[in-house]
C-alpha cells in the first residue's frame, strides 16, 4: 500500500536532505502549480480530495482555503503551520517534523500559493528541539535552493517561511491562541467570526493548518484527488498516520489508510495488550475525545464513522485503558492536565476544570460521595459546546462524560469501598 | 541592561515580525537562554528594547510554562506527567528522583545541579515514560538507568 | 425600529445595539459582568450569554 506521508522517513537515520528529497520526487508539486495551475485551481484540487483537517477538528481543508479573500488589493495574507503539538497521547507530527522535513516546506509552498499567502510561520513546540534543529537546516536548504523567498523559480510568487519556537502553553494548539501567541501575547482565544481566514495574524487573512494536513498536499498536487480519495477505505480521504500508546506490545505510530478500524490497528499492529491485561476502553484521538469500549472495536476509524459511535477522530493518535488501571486515576491526569493549561480567560472553563479536578482527585483517594458523580455530571453539561470561550473545555469534559457512562462502576466502588480498588 | 549579545538577538528576531511586540516571547527566550531565568530586571529591559511597559511583558512572561521567573539549577529535568507516561509509570522515575536527588517538582537540588519541572505531554507516547534534560529528550525510562542518564550533566 | 418580544411583552428597539444592553436599557436586570458600553463585548464572563434558538421549535 501507498505511503505517502511516510515514504521518505528512514528510522534510526537523518531524514532525506534537500538533493535526496528532490532525487524522490521531492519539489515537484512546488513546479507543477507555478507553471500550470492558478491559485484558485489549487484549491479546488484539495477541496476535491477531501482533505479533512488533520489537527482534530476535520473541516474540508480546500473549503477552509476558500474562505480567503483572493481579490488583488489584499496584499499581505499568512499560512501558519500548527506545529504545537501538546494533545496527551498525541505523538505523530513529531515523526513527520523530525521525518521528512522538507515534504512540510513542500506543502506549505504549495498552500500558500494557493492562498497567495506571502509569509509563513512553522510554529513549533519549544520541546520539539531535536525537530526544530533539523527544520532550521531544511529551510536554509530550501532558501538556497530557490525553493522559498522572492520571485520562486521565477514564477513571481514570493514567500518567506520562519520559524517560531513556543515558550508551553497547550492553548496554543488553538487556532486563534496560536495567532495571540505569535502576537507576542497570551495564548487567549479570539472570538469568532471574525474567522482568521479574513482577519487572523496581525488582523490580516491566515490560515493554520496542522503539520500532517500540509504534507498530504504536495502528494494530492502530483497525482490528484482521485487518487488521494482511493487510498482511503472511506469517503474522507487519503491515508493517516495512526498511533498507539498504553499497555499494548508494541506502541507506535504507522500510516495506514483512512478508516482502518481500531481493531486491527491495536490488535495488527501494536500486537495486542500486553499480557497479563485486558483492552478497557481507548481513546480515539487523544485526551479530548469520548471513551470507545470493545464493543466499538470495529467502527473504522475516520471522521464520520467515530461521530457515529459516539467519539471523535480527533488526533487518530489512541490513548489504551486496560483492565488493571484504574479509570478514575486516568481521567483524574487528564483533567489535572486540562485545568493547569486552561488559559484563565472564561469564567466557565477556569473555574469548573480546577473544581472537577478536585472532585475527581476526591473520589480517588476514597473520600468522595454519591453527590459528587451528580456534580461532574453536572459539570459535563455546563463546561459543553458553546457554554465556554473556546473548545479546550467541552474538549475537557469528552473523557469525562464517557467514562461516567461506561466506567459507573468503578467510580462508584472508589466511594463505596472508600478507596481505590486497584491500589495495592 | 541588555548585554550587546542579547540586543544582537533580540534584533535578529524583529526582522521576522511586522511590529515589536510581536518578538516579545523570542526576547523572553534570548534573556533566558544568557541568564537561565528571567529576573524583573530582565522583564525591564525587555519591556524597554520593545517599546512595551514591564508589566505589559510580565502579563506574557508569567503566561508560559517555559520562561521561568524564578532562579533554577544549571540542568532542568522535565519529567512528563500525562496519561500516557502516567500508565506506563512516570510516578516510579519521580519516586526515584525524590530519593535519589531529594527533589520532588518544582524544586532544586541543594548544589543547584539539578531543577525538577512537570512538563506536559512530550508527545512520545509509544515510548513513555519520557523527559527532557535542557535540550535532550530521553524516553522508555527506567528507574535502573536513571543515574546513569544523570551522569552527563555535570 | 425593530421588535422584541421578552417575557411576552412587546418592546421596539434599536437593531443597532446588542441585546444586553437593550435588556438593560429597558429596565431588565440581566447578569453581567465582563461588558462596558465603551468597551464592547468580551464574553470572557459568560454570564450574559444566551442560546439562539432557529425558531420557536428548535430545542437545542
Amino acid at each position: 500500500m501507498e505511503r505517502p506521508l511516510t515514504k521518505n522517513i528512514r528510522p534510526g537515520q537523518p531524514p532525506l536532505d534537500l538533493k535526496e528529497y528532490e532525487r524522490a520526487g521531492g519539489y515537484q508539486s512546488v513546479k507543477k502549480c507555478l507553471k500550470e495551475f492558478q491559485p484558485k485551481e489549487v484549491t479546488k484540487i484539495v477541496q476535491d480530495s477531501n482533505l479533512k483537517g488533520r489537527g482534530g477538528a476535520g473541516f474540508n481543508t480546500g473549503m477552509k482555503w476558500s474562505f480567503v479573500p483572493m481579490n488583488g488589493d489584499i496584499k499581505q495574507k499568512y499560512l501558519v503551520a500548527n506545529a504545537d503539538e501538546m494533545e496527551p497521547g498525541t505523538f505523530k507530527d513529531r515523526i513527520l517534523l523530525e521525518g521528512d522535513p522538507h515534504l512540510l516546506i513542500e506543502g506549505m509552498i504549495v498552500s500558500a500559493y494557493a492562498m497567495q499567502a506571502s509569509t509563513g510561520y512553522i510554529f513549533i513546540r519549544g520541546e520539539y528541539t531535536e525537530a526544530a534543529e533539523i527544520l532550521r537546516k531544511a529551510l536554509s536548504e530550501a532558501y538556497n535552493a530557490g525553493y522559498l523567498g522572492k520571485n520562486i523559480l521565477r514564477s513571481g510568487f514570493t514567500f518567506d517561511l520562519h520559524i517560531h519556537t513556543s515558550v508551553g502553553r497547550y492553548m496554543c494548539g488553538e487556532e486563534t491562541g496560536l495567532l495571540n501567541s505569535l502576537e507576542g501575547k497570551r495564548a487567549i482565544p479570539r472570538v469568532k467570526p471574525p474567522f482568521p481566514q479574513v482577519s487572523g495574524l496581525f488582523g490580516k487573512p491566515t490560515i493554520v493548518n496542522n503539520v500532517e494536513t500540509l504534507c498530504n498536499v504536495p502528494h494530492i498536487i502530483n497525482n490528484g484527488p482521485v487518487w488521494f480519495k482511493n487510498l482511503s477505505r472511506t469517503d474522507d480521504g487519503g491515508t493517516k498516520l495512526y498511533g498507539v500508546s498504553g499497555k499494548v506490545k508494541k506502541p507506535g505510530a504507522w500510516e495506514l489508510p483512512m478508516g482502518t478500524t481500531i481493531r486491527e490497528i491495536l490488535e495488527e499492529h501494536a500486537g495486542g495488550m500486553m499480557d497479563g491485561v485486558k483492552f478497557k476502553g481507548v481513546l480515539p484521538g487523544g485526551a479530548s475525545t469520548d471513551f470507545l469500549v470493545e464493543e466499538h472495536l470495529d467502527v473504522k476509524m475516520d471522521f464520520t464513522n467515530l461521530m457515529k459511535a459516539g467519539s471523535r477522530l480527533g488526533t487518530g493518535t489512541m490513548i489504551v485503558l486496560d483492565d488493571k488501571t484504574c479509570p478514575v486515576g486516568f481521567v483524574h491526569n487528564m483533567e489535572r492536565f486540562f485545568a493547569q493549561e486552561s488559559c484563565g480567560w472564561c469564567t466557565p472553563c477556569r473555574e469548573g476544570l480546577p473544581w472537577v479536578e478536585k472532585i475527581l482527585r476526591t473520589i480517588d483517594s476514597g473520600d468522595g460521595t454519591l453527590e459528587d458523580i451528580d456534580l461532574l455530571l453536572f459539570h459535563t453539561k455546563y463546561l459543553g459546546p458553546g457554554n465556554t470561550f473556546c473548545a479546550l473545555a467541552p474538549g475537557a469534559m469528552e473523557p469525562l462524560q464517557s467514562a461516567l457512562k461506561y466506567f459507573m462502576d468503578d467510580f462508584k466502588r472508589h466511594i463505596t469501598q472508600r478507596g481505590c480498588p486497584w491500589r495495592h | 541592561m541588555l548585554s550587546d549579545q542579547e540586543k544582537t538577538e533580540i534584533e535578529e528576531h524583529l526582522k521576522e515580525y511586522p511590529y515589536k511586540q510581536a518578538a516579545c516571547i523570542e526576547a523572553l527566550k534570548v534573556v533566558q537562554k544568557h541568564r537561565r531565568w528571567v529576573s524583573d530586571e530582565g522583564v525591564k529591559d525587555i519591556a524597554e528594547i520593545l517599546e512595551m511597559t514591564p508589566h505589559e511583558v510580565d502579563s506574557v512572561a508569567t503566561f508560559y510554562n517555559l520562561i521561568y521567573r524564578k532562579p533554577v539549577g544549571k540542568h532542568i529535568i522535565l519529567l512528563c506527567d500525562s496519561v500516557s507516561c502516567w500508565v506506563m509509570g512516570y510516578e516510579k522515575i519521580l519516586d526515584h528522583f525524590k530519593n535519589k536527588l531529594g527533589i520532588s517538582f518544582g524544586q532544586t537540588t541543594s548544589d543547584g545541579r539539578f531543577t525538577l519541572l512537570p512538563v506536559p505531554c512530550l508527545g512520545t507516547c509509544d515510548h513513555a515514560p519520557a523527559l527532557m534534560i535542557d535540550n535532550d529528550l530521553h524516553r522508555d525510562l527506567k528507574t535502573e538507568t536513571l543515574d546513569n542518564i544523570l551522569e552527563k550533566y555535570k | 425600529m425593530t421588535k422584541i418580544i421578552i417575557d411576552g411583552k412587546t418592546y421596539d428597539v434599536n437593531p443597532k445595539k446588542n441585546l444586553l444592553e437593550i435588556c438593560l436599557s429597558i429596565g431588565l436586570d440581566l447578569p453581567y459582568f465582563c461588558w462596558h458600553p465603551e468597551l464592547g463585548s468580551v464574553g470572557a464572563c459568560r454570564q450574559c450569554a444566551v442560546t439562539r434558538y432557529h425558531d420557536e421549535k428548535d430545542t437545542e
